[in-house]
């Protein structure tokens, strides 16, 4: 069924067809509230939260956007709420943190060839300010448009392109820093 | 070329194509039964409690509506009529009906859902 049929059927209370909806965007945000709330045991109860949310306001949605740039745009405030709530609001600079949290035993030969450079590579982005790994997430991996970022997030799109290029250029410093040091 | 330049040269493809890689947040394979669920017992309680609100309003209205008229009719023995209704066991009786009324309606629903 495709997807505005879906959201008519809901729309009109078939709470069945709410389940495809579900299913159809809960990598989408997952991801988004994984990148942002960080917490594995907050994940799945701040998905509950932005699925019902949606559920609650799907009459609200006119189709002005795609279907998943409203939802992200859901899951993005509802993250921020959720973190407000928990005073965590205040950023970790990542200048701040420890280098030994970047570094590992790989050789510089394997770096981008294993898992290892997988999970530090995660480990980086999750300690990037939340503006960074926001849009790093939604530009690279749910590969939205600036434009779609700019109606997600509210930051205009020169915010977005600097914040992306600040954050790639923090990814591979770290990451530099990281297969110098094991060298 | 050092270290770190040949670094940045090679590196640009390949750390897009990581970004882009599941970082591997996955929800439980029962997400969406527990999110329905939920669904279910929000509408549920929020449907049974506009129905007893709605009841309990339609009472008071009735009740307000009968008061006002034997008030316009029948001055002199509205104080009897109040005292009457006021005193004794009959507000007892009533706040009684009333809790056991929100219970069924609501709270057994309720809890029922959470099993």
């Amino acid at each position: 069924m495709q997807e505005t049929n879906l959201i008519d059927q809901v729309k009109r209370g078939n709470t069945h067809a709410f389940r495809y909806i579900v299913a159809n965007n809960q990598k989408l945000v997952a991801h988004i509230v994984g990148r942002i709330v960080l917490d594995r045991d907050e994940i799945q109860d701040v998905c509950q939260e932005v699925f019902i949310k949606v559920y609650q306001r799907i009459n609200e949605f006119r189709g002005e956007s795609r279907f998943s740039t409203w939802i992200a745009s859901i899951a993005y405030h509802q993250c921020l709420n959720h973190l407000r709530k928990k005073r965590r609001l205040n950023e970790t600079n990542i200048d701040d943190l420890p280098i030994e949290h970047f570094q590992n035993e790989a050789s510089p030969d394997i770096i981008f060839d294993n898992n290892e450079t997988k999970r530090l590579l995660k480990q980086i982005v999750e300690s990037l300010p939340l503006s960074y790994r926001t849009v790093i997430t939604l530009f690279y991996l749910e590969e939205f448009s600036y434009a779609e970022i700019e109606q997600i997030t509210g930051m205009p799109e020169g915010t977005i392109k600097s914040n992306l290029f600040r954050a790639k250029a923090i990814l591979k410093e770290k990451l530099s820093n990281t297969s110098l040091n094991s060298r | 070329m050092d270290s770190k330049t040949e670094f940045n040269s090679e590196s640009n493809g390949l750390l897009e194509k990581l970004l882009k890689e599941d970082p591997g947040y996955n929800l439980s394979d029962d997400f969406a039964d527990k999110l329905m669920h939920k669904i279910e017992i929000q509408q549920s309680v929020k449907q049974n409690t506009i129905e007893f609100f709605t009841v309990l309003g339609t009472v008071i209205g009735i009740l307000i509506t009968f008061c006002c008229t034997y008030y316009y009719l029948n001055k002199e023995n509205f104080i009897q009529l109040k005292s009457l209704v006021f005193n004794g066991y009959t507000p007892i009786i009533v706040v009684f009906v009333l809790f056991i009324y929100f219970m069924d309606k609501v709270m057994l629903r309720l809890f029922n859902l959470l099993k």
